[in-house]
């Protein structure tokens, strides 16, 4: 039986791992490479690394990609500041099993389309940042300084039509508050697209991964709790265990 | 006589497709001596080969034949070489496949690659950790040591469906998803193929490698 997965989210300025609350107020929480061996040792499921300034700098930093891809065993999703094929093919390169695409979707749809084709769809995540407004769901881009008038589950189904095989989904109001994931989001979106959505945003205790897997949730995907609380990937999946949810206890 | 130094190097195929890196890495942590080739002749001598591949059946089987691989590796089987095929790379090694219309495989292993369609509402891509079983699993080198029940790391879209009437003497392991059997690495004579990525499956994969390397 297929496992549910526990993905730790490294947030990267520079050559440092911050951490936002509302995709606002960074803070510093450590050194990229240090952390990325942090979490290789402690046998997550796979690792999600998002530089959230490649968009303004402009530019990729591979090198750094390169050298934290080296310490990371496990499958490795990356996403920040992709415009291009030619971004997509030297991150291929460089070690990512994955590529997540935010902003640049909304500018130009068919780069889904093309790294599907080439790649296969299993390697074009779709990061999804919802907005709540009125008491509907939108998405945004660009740190979630954007809100489109495209609603989430609209936008999820049309990254899924262009090829996106998986949807990364964060709620840019509750990203770093630890006061739990969006449940209704959660339910709403992955209740509408066939391919597994990973749950982000929000999440304080271990008993909120179990909650976004009930509420429909595929992985489980959080920062804080690693970064502030210091919970163990292990002791989250001696819980969810208990909870009898499938999970790869090793 | 065989060189005794690139004997026991083992020769991963680039043909432009998947995480090549990874692979390479894997075996670096196991402390085996790697070759990256981009040309069949690059090939000669080495007696195990990496089939690797992320990517769509079209384009890497065109990539394949345009490099002058197809050929190679026909022959490197038909002399008894070894090769391991992961992920696209144990699909290449089919008949055909029904990704991208219909394109011929390499055909050195009877069967058809299909999507992953199934009549129970499931997602798909198939993405994350899961369990190996089947009753061959103890019979083959490859798993030597991999107990039933062992996790590895899958994310694909299509699958590898064997013609079982053609090819009886053929080893498989499964997995389930969705409550469907789904293969997850077969091995026939030298030829040795696994779904998911043992280069990405932590432990476990490492041990694959190492069984591979010692054949």
């Amino acid at each position: 039986m297929l496992k549910t997965r526990i993905i730790p989210i490294i947030l990267l300025k520079k050559n440092s791992v911050v951490k936002t609350t509302s995709f606002k107020d960074e803070r510093i929480v450590g050194d990229a490479t240090a952390c990325v061996k942090i979490f290789s040792s402690r046998m997550a499921d796979e690792m999600i690394i998002l530089d959230i300034d490649a968009s303004i700098r402009g530019d990729i930093n591979i090198n750094l990609i390169k050298r934290l891809s080296k310490q990371c065993f496990m499958p490795l999703t990356i996403g920040g500041g992709i415009k291009n094929m030619a971004d997509v093919d030297s991150l291929f390169r460089a070690g990512a099993d994955k590529i997540s695409l935010n902003s640049v979707f909304y500018k130009n749809k068919n780069l889904i389309k093309q790294i599907s084709e080439k790649y296969g769809s299993q390697a074009v995540v779709f990061s999804l940042d919802a907005y709540c407004k009125d008491s509907q769901y939108f998405s945004s881009s660009n740190s979630g300084c954007i809100i489109h008038d495209i609603l989430a589950v609209d936008a999820a189904k049309m990254a899924v039509n262009y090829g996106a095989g998986e949807i990364l989904l964060n709620s840019v109001e509750r990203d770093g508050t630890m006061i739990g994931y969006d449940l209704q989001l959660i339910e709403k979106i992955s209740k509408e697209v066939s391919v597994p959505v990973i749950a982000a945003g929000g999440c304080g205790c271990v008993d909120d991964f179990s909650q976004a897997v009930r509420a429909g949730a595929s992985a489980v995907a959080a920062g804080s709790i690693f970064h502030w609380v210091g919970e163990s990937i292990i002791s989250i999946k001696r819980h969810m265990d208990d909870q009898g949810i499938s999970v790869r206890l090793l | 006589m065989k060189n005794l130094a690139t004997q026991n190097v083992i020769g991963i195929i680039d043909y432009g497709l998947g995480n090549i890196f990874s692979i390479e890495r894997a075996f670096e942590i196991i402390g085996v001596d790697t070759v990256v080739v981009k040309s069949p002749e690059m090939l000669k001598g080495i007696e195990k080969i990496v089939l690797p591949g992320v990517g769509n059946f079209n384009e890497g089987i065109n990539n394949l034949n345009n490099l002058g691989f197809s050929d190679y590796i026909q022959r490197h089987v038909e002399s008894n070489g070894f090769i391991l095929g992961i992920c696209l790379g144990m699909q290449l090694l089919l008949t055909s496949s029904s990704e991208g219309g219909g394109a011929k495989g390499l055909d050195i292993i009877k069967g058809k690659v299909r999507l992953l369609d199934f009549n129970t509402p499931c997602s798909v891509p198939h993405i994350g950790w899961n369990d190996l079983f089947g009753p061959d699993i103890s019979q083959i080198k490859l798993f030597n040591e991999i107990e039933t029940g062992s996790a590895c790391y899958f994310v694909h879209s299509y699958h590898a469906d064997i013609d079982i009437d053609i090819d009886i003497d053929i080893r498989k392991v499964y997995t389930e998803h969705c409550g469907n059997n789904i293969l997850a690495a077969y091995n026939k004579g030298n030829v040795y193929a696994v779904q998911f990525h043992p280069e990405k499956s932590q432990n476990i994969g490492l041990k694959i490698l190492k069984n591979f390397v010692r054949l």
